[in-house]
């Protein structure tokens, strides 16, 4: 099973190489990398691609920008593969382009990465908190998040490596 | 003969009796009585909610509208805290996720884990977990079977299924020693073997159920008003079913054969001869229907799993209690009794994990519920939510 | 039936005292709303209920709504977001009224949840609890233990309660 066996024969190859490649990942499977202004152009190709069940949305704090995984699924496609998306936004700017309109599933999954991680969705129908109450001030999945409630013995604490970040 | 008799005859009672009982358009209301839209509350402590889902209805006389759910009353932030964890310390919270079908859970976390630090796991293992994930399943859509008769108003089958489901709490507990949360995978294997005399009782109770889960078919599934009460109710076409992210028996049952066991096998299931269900309506009634179809299908993996068992260790050798993966990322996901479940880790090649993000079938299937629910009466809103079976240790995580 | 036994005269008539008697009625039809949260919910609220446990034979007696019933038992992890329901739903009980905390969630947070940022360290904290049963989940007998040590419990309190009217 080569690349163009997912999104090459279907519009995707046409376009610039560089832009919209998929590679096999280790331990992921196949990955296509895009840049943040590319996402709805990606979905809307994989989409077209026969691609139609988006299963997650995932943010990972990395130190200066946040990374966000998608993984689609394609029951159309023969060999039923899926293709995680992966992008990045700066932390300074947090905003990307919500892919409720071409997957509706992505609607809770958006919204939980912005209750978690404040990443905001340009164009979501309901950008509201999932699962913190509407007045819960920050983001708790951020690495910098700081609650009093999380620490019980403050001496465990500190005994810890990696909690005095 | 007597017998296709007697369902003529019943069946021409039946019809006198729905025409009987057929909506008398001469007794509707008058068109200028005033009517207007009702807002109500369902939840967070509902008997019926499957947990703490809180919704509100807005309802047009008995039909439901618009369907508005609130989540995040049981969110216990596993995410964060599996960052604050090694990463066999994060594997007891995983039975607590989904708690009805913990050993899936586990396995899924295993099975990221293992991908991630490239552990190869022995094959008595591999087949232990079949063994039990397939019971779990079981046990599973057994709870399923008996919640959703409950909520149809059926109350004597809660009995008979939780009494199934109790034998396999039995054999659960021999094995691990505990009811719910067994905690019996482990990262390279399982924790403990098989004791003296389990598998011949498992065996006696694979031909037990194999035979009783026939009888309450006829007793639940084949009751004209279990029936009446439940087909044509909600149905959900395909394409609306994969664009709201559902997976596992509700999407099976609109007609897409999307079981990881078979489009993304792992572990020993191609060696497993069995049929993924699949039902073609998508209504109330299949998404009953499937998950008793597919506790068939596991009894008949049992029985393989069983006869294949190899001898060996059950734990790979030279697994270190701090696992230090090389940094990177590793997905994986299993069949789980609600659908696909998948764990992704991202690792810095430290003992902590970096981020895990849990990819909970029941949250997807749960979005769908608006969708699916709305336009459908009152009394089967709450049943169709069930039909979905989610379960919140899950939906909130 | 100990006290009819004990106290009963050959003649057929009993002396006991008022107190003793209504809560001699009152710990025999404890009606309980489930308060299913977490995975307790499942191994104790449903397996109590279940033929082999069979919760029904002690007079107990599962009511869907808090209005009707006098027993509550709290299930599973509560949290930030869920402590003002719980309470809500118990001041809607009528008087008088128990509350059986079942898992470690419900007792003290729970034995993960020590760093959780919205986790509440026990039910305790919301409302007053009268037993507590531990385990992780509890099983099925430890709940009904729980139940005969609330049993003894109202039995007693009737005694205070009534030390403290004269």
């Amino acid at each position: 099973m080569s690349n163009e066996n997912i999104v090459g024969k279907n519009g995707q190859g046409e376009k610039d190489p560089n832009e919209l490649k998929i590679v096999e990942e280790k331990g992921l499977g196949y990955t296509l990398t895009v840049a943040r202004e590319d996402i709805l152009k990606a979905a809307v190709g994989l989409k077209e691609a026969g691609f139609d069940l988006l299963t997650f949305v995932a943010g990972v704090d990395m130190p200066d920008s946040i990374k966000l995984t998608y993984r689609v699924y394609s029951s159309k496609q023969k060999n039923q593969v899926a293709v995680i998306i992966k992008t990045e936004v700066p932390k300074s700017d947090p905003v990307i382009d919500s892919l409720t309109p071409i997957w509706s599933s992505a609607n809770w999954h958006e919204r939980e990465t912005y209750d978690l991680l404040g990443v905001e969705f340009k164009g979501h129908p309901d950008p509201r908190r999932m699962f913190m109450p509407e007045d819960w001030v920050g983001y708790p999945l951020r690495k910098d998040y700081k609650d009093d409630r999380m620490v019980v013995f403050e001496d465990y604490r500190t005994d810890r490596p990696g909690d005095s970040e | 003969m007597s017998k296709i008799e007697e369902t003529k005859v019943s069946k021409a009672n039946l019809a006198e009796l729905e025409k009987e009982l057929a909506f008398d358009e001469t007794r509707e209301s008058e068109p200028t009585l005033k009517t207007e839209e009702l807002v109500l509350n369902f939840g967070p402590q509902h008997p019926s909610a499957h947990g703490v889902l809180r919704a509100i209805f807005n309802l047009d006389g008995e039909v439901v509208t618009k369907i508005v759910p609130y989540i995040g009353y049981l969110h216990r932030c596993f995410e964060k805290i599996a960052e604050k964890r090694t990463y066999s310390q994060f594997m007891p919270f995983t039975d607590r996720m989904d708690y009805v079908s913990s050993m899936h859970n586990g396995w899924a976390y295993a099975m990221t884990v293992e991908k991630l630090a490239d552990i190869k796991v022995p094959e008595r293992a591999e087949y232990l977990r079949v063994i039990f994930a397939e019971f779990q399943r079981i046990a599973s859509h057994l709870l399923f079977l008996a919640t959703t008769a409950t909520e149809a108003g059926a109350l004597s089958p809660f009995f008979y299924f939780f009494d199934e489901r109790e034998r396999i709490l039995w054999l659960f507990e021999r094995l691990c020693g505990a009811r719910l949360t067994y905690n019996y995978v482990r990262i390279g294997g399982v924790s403990a073997d098989l004791p003296d005399g389990w598998l011949e009782d498992a065996l006696a109770f694979i031909n037990r159920l194999e035979k009783t889960i026939l009888e309450y078919d006829k007793l639940l599934l084949g009751g004209y008003i279990f029936k009446k009460r439940m087909k044509g109710v909600a149905p959900f076409s395909a394409e609306r079913a994969l664009d709201w992210g559902i997976t596992g028996p509700p999407l099976r049952s609109t007609g897409i054969p999307y079981d990881i066991r078979r489009s993304d096998p792992y572990s020993v299931y191609p060696r497993m001869d069995f049929d993924v269900v699949i039902k073609d309506n998508g209504d109330n009634y299949d998404r009953v229907c499937i998950r008793s179809d597919e506790i068939k299908q596991s009894l008949k993996i049992l029985k393989q799993a069983i006869e294949q068992l190899p001898d060996g260790p059950i734990i790979a050798d030279g697994v270190a209690k701090d696992i230090r993966p090389p940094a990177g990322e590793a997905f994986a996901h299993v069949e789980s009794s609600r659908g696909d479940l998948g764990y992704y880790i991202v690792s810095d090649g430290s003992i902590k994990p970096y981020r895990v993000k849990i990819q909970g079938p029941s949250f997807a299937n749960l979005q769908a519920f608006p969708a699916i629910a709305e336009g459908a009466y009152l009394g089967d809103v709450v049943l169709t939510l069930g039909t979905l079976d989610p379960v919140f240790g899950e939906v909130d995580r | 039936m100990g006290i009819v036994k004990e106290q009963m005269l050959d003649n057929g008539i009993m002396l006991t005292k008022a107190g003793d008697l209504i809560n001699w009625g009152r710990k025999n039809s404890l009606w309980w709303m489930g308060f299913g949260l977490a995975c307790c919910a499942i191994d104790t609220i449903m397996m109590v209920n279940s033929a082999r446990f069979d919760a029904d034979r002690f007079g107990i007696l599962l009511r869907n709504t808090p209005r009707q019933s006098d027993l509550m038992l709290v299930a599973g992890t509560v949290t930030h977001k869920m402590a003002p329901m719980i309470k809500q739903l118990y001041e809607q009980m009528p008087d008088p009224k128990y509350v059986i905390a079942l898992g470690s969630c419900a007792i003290n947070g729970g034995p993960f949840y020590y760093d959780s940022y919205n986790v509440v360290k026990g039910v305790d904290k919301v409302i007053p609890v009268d037993v507590y049963v531990p385990g992780c989940p509890p099983r099925p007998e430890a709940v009904m233990h729980g139940i005969e040590k609330l049993k003894e419990k109202i039995m007693a309190r009737g005694q205070i309660e009534l030390l403290k009217s004269k």
